[in-house]
């Protein structure tokens, strides 16, 4: 076999069909090559899409024309907005799926999407040629001859599975592990970790017990997460909350002699954010028990996920601990617990783009990044897919900065800081939070989906509409005053002061408990505006001072980005740096200065050294000799 | 440090601290020649390019002089940074150029980072190449000095206080970051009452700190004392019973028919400036009218008042009304009740009748310089007492501290007020990183890494 592609992605997880679909949409010739058709799109652990931090992501993944909010929209079995006790820009959408729904319908969006090839193989080897990538080497040793290959390998790289002290090589339960590509990939110079992730049992949902645990109703009508998606009230399913207890801890203490991570057979690291339950127990040995949610997997699936004990324990101990729970006494175990161990390469060699520095036309994205999560995966997928694409077709290639985008906040994060753990979205990550709203997705990012052309002109236009309806509640905002009468019995309904003369309607809102659509009731304003409208409006009033101070943190932030570095820089010329701080320098080689000062390990001393050495290199275009630093 | 920032006005001293005639302070951005107008006695236009004045610095809120200095003047581009630059010439002395550049501080004007005029030349094309070459060498070397100085100067104690106030902001922040990050199912992660608590206390301590900067400035500037009462009861013969042992410079300062006279002293490390006025009493003659009027000013500005009486007779209205407003300015200035002539015998009845004020008393005799070291002693405990420092074991006396910690303080206020009204977690922990960015300035800057670190460290995290 030997044909021509445009784009290659290996992988058929969520970073490999998003990047595929965005590639093989912006009229390029793609192919998915997938171990096994059937697993395309397959969540692996947690059947969820979302989550805090998550939710922004995926919302920002379907603001650019991604694929991931209208899959989970069409598979979720129970919608929640998380946080909604806290502030609207903490907000975030999560939803559990029918997990064999969700992996069908990302089946079926590759399999019909035009100018897409899927391929039932693995790819194990590259061809290069002067550095630049011309073709993907099959299992077979078939040959895909490419312009350029996204590598989506999640834990498949030297995947090896753990329960107790028993390990096998697998990629995933019951799957093949990839050989050979590590150790090809080392060999070109690129530098591999190790990194370790672990997944509960599954259970049958016929053997619990209802009565001793806690249910946890779904939002209905639900809250979608595409922008395009409207949705009615629409059947779902509860999850359910069990709580450990002692017993059951020293169940799982009996088991650590036979831990793979505590005898030590792991080396790779865990994440420190989703430890295992054994883990849960010995670091937190005051706790008497720890909570765990059982979440259902689809309506036709007997499978329940015991969310918050994944565990790689042997199954003896996994099943007796587990059976110590009250709720779960008479639990059956569909399956194993497991742990997983696989290869990642260090994403200091990456650009913004996901196009790897050594080797042009190589894009990396997801887990072998060293992330964790699906929406992580999926929006990295869907970046390698569009710059794979905007290279080919000499377009300028599409990079969102921290102030735009959680996508922006990810990409540049995974590039300057030393991931020593499976990395994980966070809202804290983000410095601009009061920016970044899970709502605002598509005010914030739709102009950059449609200028690269995967966003629906339909989502743009619904967009554009909802922007003059923000135009017009802002313009209501700053026209209306209200009067004593008017306010005074709202106040008393809250529990708020009163007012003794009439106040602008813009400065009420900025008491914190009032809300905007009850002053538009009380004022008597037409409403008939969307949640969304109303939550922005409200938000970028009330904080209207926080959110200026962060707008110019955005302006210097900004500054300091367009302070380019000339990637051929010569850090070594450098001599009173210090050497850690040239040596990260050396190894990331930021593209501004503003970069350069997110570096973990440069100091800020050795960043103002570094100005007045590229305002020489730009002055004299030349590089800076050893012989002319005085020291 | 987060961004650099080219727009504002910065403000250091050029010239090494150390023993030396001159000191120039150098001021470069868009506002120096507003903000030294304000404090300068010449007014400068812009048109005063290259031009040097003398005059004095003044302080604007207590209306006194500082130093007399000589301000030059260049204007943008034509300056070393490019941008409008003023450099002042003071008598190098740490407290006078400590107190100048404080009084800049004042006004928009922030400290410059180390290296930071420079980097402006530069970034301003005001330097050709051979120099930048130099400067890169020198600014290598010396952040590297003055890092390690920085840290030598935040001796143990201050910056483990620092850091401790550092280690409870991030301890507060983590509690909400755990609640906005990592609380899906909304458990009480914290109790309000138990933040508030926490945020006050440090709010009190970091207030406590920057009083010690008050303090520090007492160590350096020392302090005021006015020697109070009425003609002929001893203040000329107490000053110099002072003075004597001191071996200080008596100086008649003229102004007006009464004089008042000025020594200089040392109680216990503390420079005192001792001043002996004409007396408070009532007066109908113009001339000795503008004494006292001086007088009063004086003891208005002073930190410390010595009332004199005479131990051997009986108050008179004069030393009534001195002890009427000895008692006026009770609890803003500390005073000590001072029973002279005790060689000439004690009045029964004196005594009795002071003590009633419940402030401090000694009996002295100036004359045979007895009892005068009780009376330094006195002083120097109600100096201390009064300033609520005499506990504090650390001192800030670096301007640049002082600031970041008063930033800091701005928003730990914002941080409770906010809580106060149960204000968005997100703005909450705004608030919080803003501390940590104004403590980092300090003791070095606090990244996500280090807060993620401390949530998983204290909390179990994770479904």
């Amino acid at each position: 076999m030997k044909k021509m592609y445009d784009v290659v992605v290996a992988g058929g997880g969520h970073a490999g069909v998003e990047a595929a679909l965005a590639a093989a949409r912006l009229g390029l010739k793609t192919a998915l090559v997938t171990l096994n058709i059937n697993t395309i799109g397959k969540m692996s652990c947690n059947p969820a899409i979302g989550g805090l931090a998550k939710g922004h992501l995926v919302r920002e993944i379907d603001a650019l024309g991604g694929e991931m909010a209208k899959l989970i929209d069409k598979t979720g079995i129970h919608f929640k907005i998380l946080n909604k006790s806290k502030g609207p820009a903490v907000w975030s959408p999560r939803a559990q799926a029918d997990r064999n729904a969700y992996s069908k319908s990302a089946q079926e969006a590759v399999l019909n999407q035009e100018n897409l090839d899927v391929i039932q193989a693995s790819v194990t080897g590259l061809e290069i040629n002067s550095g630049r990538l011309e073709a993907a080497v099959l299992d077979q040793s078939n040959i895909l001859h490419c312009r350029a290959l996204v590598l989506t390998c999640g834990t498949f790289l030297n995947g090896r599975i753990f329960i107790g002290l028993n390990s096998f090589s697998s990629g995933r339960a019951g799957e093949l592990p990839v050989r050979g590509l590590t150790e090809e990939l080392v060999d070109l110079g690129f530098q591999a970790g190790r990194l370790k992730t672990g997944t509960p049992p599954r259970i049958h949902r016929d053997s619990i017990d209802y009565s001793k645990v806690e249910e946890q109703a779904p939002d209905n009508p639900p809250v979608p997460f595409s922008f395009q998606t409207v949705m009615g009230e629409r059947k779902q399913l509860s999850c359910h909350i069990a709580h450990t207890n002692q017993n059951s801890h020293d169940i799982l203490m009996t088991g650590l002699d036979r831990s793979p991570m505590y005898t030590g057979m792991i080396t790779g690291v865990g994440p420190r954010y989703c430890p295992s339950i054994e883990d849960k127990v010995v670091r937190f040995a005051d706790k008497t028990q720890h909570q765990l949610f059982l979440e259902p997997e689809g309506f036709d699936n007997p499978e329940v996920y015991v969310n918050g004990f994944s565990t790689s324990l042997p199954e003896d101990v996994q099943i007796r601990a587990l059976r110590a729970v009250p709720g779960l006494e008479n639990a059956r175990l569909i399956r194993l617990g497991y742990a997983v161990e696989y290869d990642f390469f260090p994403s200091f060699q990456i650009k913004h783009t996901l196009e790897t520095k050594n080797v042009e036309g190589l894009y990396f994205a997801g887990q072998i990044n060293g992330t964790s999560g699906y929406e992580e995966a999926a929006a990295q997928g869907l970046m390698a897919g569009i710059n794979a694409a905007m290279k080919i077709l000499d377009r300028e290639s599409v990079i969102l900065d921290r102030s735009q985008a959680y996508i922006g906040v990810l990409i540049d994060d995974l590039i300057n800081k030393t991931i020593l753990e499976p990395y994980r979205m966070f809202t804290s990550r983000a410095e601009f939070r009061l920016l970044l709203r899970h709502d605002n997705a598509d005010l914030r990012l739709m102009d950059v989906g449609s200028r690269i052309g995967l966003l629906p002109s339909s989502s743009y236009e619904k967009m554009l509409k909802k922007k003059e309806q923000i135009d017009r509640l802002f313009e209501i905002v700053d026209n209306t005053s209200i009067h004593p009468q008017v306010f005074n019995d709202y106040a008393k309904e809250l529990g708020v002061s009163p007012i003794n003369q009439t106040i602008p309607m813009r400065q009420l809102i900025k008491r914190p408990e009032v809300k905007l659509v009850d002053l538009l009731r009380i004022s008597g304003q037409p409403n008939g505006y969307h949640g969304d409208e109303l939550v922005h409006v409200e938000f970028m009033t009330k904080y209207e001072g926080y959110i200026s101070r962060q707008e110019e943190l955005v302006e210097k932030f900004k500054k300091m980005e367009h302070k380019e570095i000339p990637g051929d820089f010569d850090y070594s010329t450098i001599q009173s740096i210090s050497s850690e701080s040239r040596e990260k320098l050396m190894q990331i080689r930021p593209a501004s200065l503003g970069q350069a000062m997110r570096i973990s390990g440069v100091r800020h001393s050795d960043i103002t050294v570094l100005m007045i050495y590229l305002e020489k290199y730009f002055r004299r275009g030349l590089d800076v000799s050893r012989e002319t630093i005085l020291e | 440090m987060k961004y650099l920032d080219n727009e504002d006005t910065i403000v250091a001293l050029s010239t090494p601290l150390g023993k030396g005639a001159i000191a120039i302070i150098r001021l470069s951005g868009k506002e120096c020649l507003p903000i030294v107008n304000q404090i300068f006695s010449n007014e400068i236009s812009a048109a005063d390019h290259k031009r040097v004045f003398f005059g004095a610095i003044n302080s604007l809120n207590e209306n006194k002089l500082i130093d007399q200095v000589v301000v030059s003047y260049f204007r943008g581009p034509s300056s070393y940074t490019g941008e409008d630059v003023i450099e002042i010439s003071c008598h190098c002395n740490v407290l006078i150029i400590d107190q100048i550049i404080r009084e800049i501080l004042h006004f928009s004007a922030r400290m410059a980072n180390p290296g930071e005029f420079t980097e402006r030349a530069f970034f301003n094309h005001k330097m050709d190449l051979s120099q930048a070459e130099a400067v890169a060498g020198i600014i290598g070397a010396k952040t590297q000095r003055s890092l390690s100085q920085s840290l030598k100067q935040l001796d143990g104690k201050l910056s483990q206080k620092i850091r401790e106030i550092k280690q409870e902001t991030i301890n507060l922040l983590s509690l909400i970051e755990v609640n906005l990050d990592f609380n899906e199912e909304d458990i009480q992660v914290y109790e309000k009452s138990d933040l508030m608590t926490r945020a006050r206390k440090m709010a009190t301590e970091v207030e406590n700190l920057m009083r010690t900067y008050e303090y520090g400035k007492l160590l350096g500037e020392g302090i005021k004392m006015v020697i109070l009462g009425k003609p002929n009861v001893g203040k000329s013969s107490l000053l110099n019973a002072f003075l004597e042992k001191e071996r200080a410079i008596v100086s008649d300062i003229p102004g007006t028919t009464r004089d008042y006279i000025e020594g200089r002293m040392e109680i216990d490390g503390i420079p005192v400036q001792v001043v002996d006025t004409a007396g408070v009493r009532q007066t109908m003659d113009p001339v000795e009218e503008l004494g006292v009027k001086k007088a009063v000013e004086h003891i208005d500005s002073a930190d410390i008042l010595l009332a004199l009486f005479e131990s051997h007779s009986a108050l008179d209205n004069d030393d009534k009304r001195m002890l009427e407003y000895v008692s006026q300015t009770r609890g803003k200035v500390a005073a000590v009740l001072v029973l002279n002539k005790t060689d000439l015998g004690e009045h029964p009845g004196v005594f009795e009748q002071l003590k009633k004020l419940d402030l401090p008393i000694v009996g002295v005799s100036a004359k045979f310089e007895e009892n005068i070291d009780k009376l330094r002693e006195l002083i120097k405990t109600n100096l201390l007492k009064d300033s609520g420092v005499e506990d504090e074991e650390v001192v800030v006396i670096n301007s640049r501290h002082k600031n970041a910690l008063a930033r800091a303080m701005e928003s730990l206020k914002g941080f409770i007020a906010d809580l106060e009204v149960d204000m968005d977690e997100v703005i909450l922990a705004s608030e919080l990183r803003n501390v940590l960015d104004s403590i980092g300035q300090i003791i070095g800057e606090t990244t996500t890494e280090d807060l993620l670190n401390n949530i998983f460290g204290q909390f179990c995290i994770g479904k």
